[in-house]
């Protein structure tokens, strides 16, 4: 019998925080703790099903057969691994550079960056950071006045 | 009645309400017509913008883009043979043949005016619904309550989409992700684990942007290219006229379509996608030409495009009476209402009459709005699908960050997103479908307060009461809805 481990191991994953969730608020009076683990149980329960379900043969040769099917269109819609880390990097270093830059140019330096390394041009690249960053401007600064913080390094640099 | 009907006209009839109506009827189309960004990732990228509006205003940019995003998602399955949304998966039959016969403008005028006529029947029936409505909310208590709260995530999780034990434990995943914080009745610090950002609870907009926008975007990043490769954008102009007149000629199919998505809508829980399929079946079966479908009948694009529009109408009418999500997508724009200080219920049906009504001419509105510029501006709205993910990604991220950012200035929030997105993407991953955790969380607080007072008024058996006793059963069956049809299924094939 093949065991599906991507079903397996989020499920026992999930069980153990659902545990860890019961014994966390086991100390809380009764009114606070009672429906995070009236929740917990019942998700405990049900993922229980899901290992269940796993470990338990299936009967027949075309329930196997299409359980195996659908597990080969899972993996083929699947994000390799290495992209999924570049998408990653690419969205802390959104966080990162608004962090540094502050909001109106940490955005246009990420979109400038991110267009250009995929196959943008030196104009789009510029023409569209130039546009976010008066988007974000006139928008957020002028129209609703709302105060964007100005990022790390544009502070230190300031003082 | 008629005084809260004139006083909600009244409060739309404000410029800047209709100029957010017309900004959220606007984005709205822009986003149905991209694959991929579903009408949930657009309201979780429009909610945080709707942070310090006047509670009208909000309301009508995310109604009015809510309502709409079906509309232009029938264009790309006419145009591109790709559904804007998931709900406009029936119109690819008769849409995509229609338009390689050299009639594409034919097939975007029926799905632009079946959607935006759909929307004013859907909104139609929901007035129809309020004379019922006001005296049956009143005979609903906290017992009550408690237990639609808990059929409203049974039904979700069991037809909203992917396998119902997974929804039911995402359901219960986001009911204790509601409960994180402190709580309401004894100020304890629950699962806070000694962060203050915690201690205030998690927050909805975090949530749902990392949720449903974090995976998209990863996924767009990942794909590359553009959304559409081909399509027959080029006679998008032929037999416009045509197509609206079919709408009218075909005028008994669709107001039945519009109905029958309008009841499905009511039902909490049922998809869109579930009334454009059921109208498709229905336009199949009561059509005198039924060998034209899947070769270009425009049948087969009234039907579902008037149910998938109508059917907004109908889920409004648990959400606005109930407080009860009637849909996913309902769901976060409960969120989003929340948000800005709306809390629809019984309560708010009973003293906000003016609120609803504005809320339901806002959904006809902006479906007339939405068919009338998609009709105009087909040719214009398709390029939408050709500009490349290098420059939408960045974009939609940027939006993100800062729509995070922005509900309370806090930076603890954008990287509650991130965290949201890892928990997003890994559902997505491992096939744990994402509406139910939302409407578990949305609904999380409601059950804890009505189950609270409820003990306190009715005692441990409070469920015993006639409407509970009924409302428990629904909920049985909902439940076993799903194994039955499975086992239907099997049944039938062996």
């Amino acid at each position: 019998m093949k065991i599906n481990m991507r079903n397996l191991v989020p499920a026992a994953v999930a069980t153990i925080a659902f545990i860890g969730i019961i014994i966390s608020v086991l100390p809380y009076p009764m009114a606070a703790k009672r429906l995070p683990m009236v929740a917990s149980f019942i998700a405990i329960i049900l993922l229980g099903i899901v290992i269940a379900q796993e470990l338990i043969p299936k009967k027949g040769d075309a329930a196997a057969a299409e359980s195996e099917r659908a597990e080969m269109i899972r993996k083929r819609r699947d994000i390799p691994v290495r992209v999924l880390l570049k998408s990653a990097g690419w969205i802390v270093g959104i966080v990162a550079l608004i962090g540094l830059f502050g909001f109106t140019i940490g955005s246009a330096l990420y979109v400038f960056v991110y267009c250009k390394s995929h196959e943008g041009g030196w104009m789009e690249s510029l023409y569209l950071a130039l546009g976010v960053s008066a988007f974000i401007y006139f928008v957020f600064v002028v129209g609703l006045n709302f105060l964007l913080p100005k990022g790390l390094l544009l502070m230190l640099l300031s003082t | 009645m008629l005084a809260a009907l004139i006083q909600g006209v009244q409060g739309l009839l404000d410029p800047t309400v209709l100029i957010y109506l017309a900004a959220g009827g606007i984005v709205g189309l822009i986003f149905g017509l991209i694959p991929g960004l579903s009408g949930m990732t657009f309201l979780a990228l429009l909610i945080p913008f709707t942070f310090g509006m006047e509670p009208l205003q909000a309301m009508t940019i995310l109604l009015a883009g809510h309502a709409v995003v079906h509309t232009s998602g029938g264009l790309t399955a006419v145009l591109l043979n790709v559904p804007g949304t998931s709900s406009n998966a029936a119109t690819l039959i008769d849409g995509f043949p229609m338009a390689q016969q050299g009639m594409a403008g034919r097939a975007v005028s029926n799905v632009s005016v079946a959607s935006g006529v759909g929307g004013i029947i859907g909104a139609m029936v929901l007035i129809a619904s309020m004379p019922i409505l006001r005296p049956l909310v009143r005979s609903f208590g906290s017992p009550e309550l408690f237990c639609l709260c808990v059929l409203g995530i049974t039904f979700i999780a069991a037809v909203g989409g992917g396998e119902m034990i997974r929804g039911l434990i995402a359901g219960m995943l986001g009911l204790i992700l509601s409960l994180v914080g402190l709580d309401a009745v004894t100020a304890t610090a629950r699962l806070s684990f000694g962060s203050l950002y915690l201690d205030s609870g998690i927050r909805l907009i975090p949530l749902v942007l990392g949720i449903f926008a974090i995976p998209q975007i990863i996924r767009l990043m990942a794909t590359g290219g553009t959304i559409a490769k081909g399509g027959v954008i080029s006679s998008v102009n032929v037999g416009l006229w045509q197509g609206v007149k079919d709408v009218f000629i075909h005028w008994p199919l669709t107001l039945r379509a519009s109905v029958i998505g309008a009841i499905i809508g009511a039902l909490p829980g049922t998809g869109a996608e579930v009334a454009a399929w059921i109208a498709y079946g229905h336009a199949k079966q009561t059509s005198k030409h039924p060998e034209k479908f899947g070769h270009g009948s425009e049948e087969g694009i009234i039907g579902p495009e008037a149910a998938n529009n109508s059917k907004e109408g109908g889920a409004l009418i648990p959400t606005l009476a109930f407080g009860i999500p009637g849909s996913p997508g309902m769901a976060i724009l409960l969120g989003g209402f929340l948000v800005v200080g709306l809390d629809p219920g019984p309560l708010f049906i009973r003293e906000h009459l003016d609120i609803v009504y504005a809320m339901i001419i806002t959904l006809a509105v902006a479906n007339a709005f939405g068919a009338i510029l998609c009709v105009i501006s087909a040719q214009y709205l398709a390029k939408i699908t050709i500009v490349p993910a290098r420059i939408l990604v960045p974009l939609l991220l940027v939006v993100v960050i800062i729509g995070a950012y922005f509900s309370k200035g806090d930076w603890m929030d954008i990287i509650a997103t991130l965290a949201c997105g890892v928990l997003g993407y890994a559902m997505v991953r491992f096939d744990y479908p994402r509406p139910p955790l939302i409407l578990g969380f949305v609904l999380g607080e409601l059950i804890e307060r009505y189950l609270h007072l409820s003990l306190k008024t009715a005692g441990p058996f409070f469920f015993l009461r006639p409407i509970s006793i009924v409302i428990i059963i629904l909920t049985i069956l909902g439940l076993l809805y799903g194994p039955m049809r499975a086992m239907l299924k099997r049944r039938r094939k062996s």
